[in-house]
């Protein structure tokens, strides 16, 4: 019995791991590809949305704190300033420079973290 | 857990996955490669790189080598000349990096790189050994090339174009100098550090001047036909400063011939200058121990590999900031900052035996144009590697009718995080 429930511990541990080795090198793949690797290009944004280590907010600033922002909602901030469809002042000219799938990464990973 | 261990702690936690946890760093955090990485000056790039190698890997040994105790900024140093700043709000401290990262600073000057035994040798003969060497020496000055004005002459006629005891002497000059008095500027040739700099000082010298001596006069000689935010530039003269400021492109006067220091004299192909204020911007080149160490070629800048900012001549040197030749990136603490940090990522996956991250860097660069008036130039850029360069993904500046209040606002909290992203405080 308790041979049987640590080989099905074992399948489903080796199931979730195979899983999100999966996802991983999915996510992974770009970098090692054409397209920039989308973790170093948001170290980039950080030369102005700064972030302090160990704080959540960063420094306090008259610039957007992104920690505060879901990383949804900072995407569809950068496909707007991007498309034109929010004025701003330099966000606009910045995201223009940016691709969908880039957009949707470098917001994950500056956004709230989960 | 004191913080610095709880968020080495949190960056270990984050070092797969880097996707699913959201942690900007994860993908970078490297623990299966150490080594010995010495950091060659301590300007916004070097600051920025020993910061982000130590970010990324907690186990390097990062070392900091500059001459001086703290840094001063030239970022807002125009704005100490125009008396809106104190020079003491430029100086910018390690004292984070030490503590908070175990960086270790060295005070003192590089005297020579020994390229094949790695070493870092200073001017007490000390040696500092290196499995990787950055190299951020900013920028020297071509002391040959206008006739009259070299370092002797830059004593009583400034360039200013290094924050410090030269940033006080125009300064002072400035503030002697009578009502309907001449201020000329010299504007070198491409590229220099920081295209719109001769700009934002002639704005903000002209901000003092209508408000202390109204009937003077800035004329901004230029080795160039056009120049970084002109537009937006000249949009804001006119409506701040009427005819205050006036630009003088090298097609109307020519190349600049010579400089008679104690006469205070300019002369050009056609004309000739005696202002009461004379600020000389020299053209430009890589850092003295970049081009004595054989890592400049026949432009004077390093050439670099813009994945890596390793140096064609020696793999284990990367030179990042103004002394590197990153084109189209212009030569600003922004791109100095951006470069560092993929040159960080370079130097970590190359000790883990990894191939380099494909980088996608940014400029971003404010300029003041009064107290609380600001413009600016922005540009990201990509790797192509059908040529093997950095090409410009978008760019774009300010437009003349742009809003300057709003970017004022932004610009003064800028200077404020970018202080926190480079200095870690």
């Amino acid at each position: 019995m308790s041979h049987q429930l640590n080989t099905r511990c074992t399948f489903r541990w080796f199931t979730r791991t195979a899983q999100a080795a999966t996802i991983a090198f999915t996510l992974r793949l770009p970098a090692y590809a054409e397209t920039p690797d989308v973790a170093l290009s948001s170290l980039g944004c950080r030369g102005c949305h700064a972030e302090k280590e160990g704080q959540e907010n960063g420094q306090l600033s008259d610039l957007a704190s992104l920690r505060r922002f879901a990383p949804g909602e900072i995407a569809s901030r950068l496909r707007d300033y991007r498309d034109g469809k929010r004025s701003g002042t330099v966000m606009n000219r910045i995201a223009a420079g940016l691709k969908d799938g880039e957009i949707e990464e470098i917001a994950g990973l500056l956004g709230k973290r989960p | 857990m004191n913080p610095r261990r709880r968020f080495l702690h949190l960056l270990a936690g984050c070092g797969f996955g880097w996707g699913l946890c959201g942690c900007t760093f994860g993908r970078f955090v490297r623990r299966n490669g150490s080594g010995r990485v010495v950091v060659v000056g301590g300007g916004y790039g070097g600051a920025t790189a020993a910061r982000y190698l130590k970010l990324m890997n907690p186990d390097l040994t990062v070392t900091l080598i500059e001459p001086r105790d703290s840094y001063l900024s030239c970022p807002g140093s125009n704005e100490t000349v125009a008396g809106l700043k104190d020079m003491s709000t430029l100086v910018r401290s390690y004292d984070s990096l030490r503590r908070e990262l175990d960086i270790k600073t060295v005070n003192a000057q590089v005297a020579r790189l020994d390229r094949s035994r790695r070493r870092a040798v200073l001017t007490d003969g000390a040696e500092v050994p290196y499995d990787r060497l950055v190299l951020s020496p900013g920028i020297d000055f071509r002391w040959d090339a206008i006739e009259g004005y070299d370092e002797a002459a830059s004593r009583t006629v400034p360039h200013a174009w290094r924050a410090g005891p030269q940033t006080a002497l125009l300064t002072r000059q400035i503030r002697t100098m009578s009502d309907g008095g001449v201020v000329l500027i010299t504007a070198p040739p491409n590229p220099y550090r920081c295209p719109p700099g001769p700009y934002e000082r002639a704005s903000l010298i002209a901000c003092y001047l209508k408000k202390h001596k109204p009937r003077s006069k800035i004329l901004i000689l230029d080795a160039k036909t056009r120049f970084s935010k002109q537009p937006a530039f000249e949009q804001a003269w006119r409506e701040l400063y009427g005819d205050m400021v006036e630009w003088i492109s090298s097609e109307k006067q020519g190349r600049l011939e010579r400089i008679d220091a104690v006469a205070r004299t300019v002369e050009t192909e056609f004309d000739a200058f005696r202002p009461d204020v004379l600020n000389v911007i020299p053209p430009q080149k890589a850092g003295a121990l970049a081009e004595t160490s054989g890592l400049t070629d026949a432009s004077g800048w390093c050439p670099i590999d813009p994945v890596t900012f390793a140096s064609p001549y020696d793999s284990a040197i990367h030179i990042i900031g103004d002394a590197c030749r990153a084109a189209p990136m212009p030569k600003s603490a922004f791109s100095a900052n951006s470069q560092a940090k993929v040159c960080a990522a370079a130097v970590v996956a190359s000790l883990a035996g990894e191939p380099p991250p494909q980088p996608l860097l940014i400029n971003h660069c404010y300029s003041f144009v009064a107290p609380d008036e600001a413009i600016s130039i922005t540009g990201v850029y990509g790797y192509s590697r059908n040529d093997g360069q950095l090409e410009t993904r978008s760019a774009g500046e300010t437009s003349p009718h742009g809003d300057r209040l709003r970017e004022a606002i932004y610009a003064r909290a800028w200077q404020r995080n970018f202080r926190t992203d480079v200095f870690g405080y």
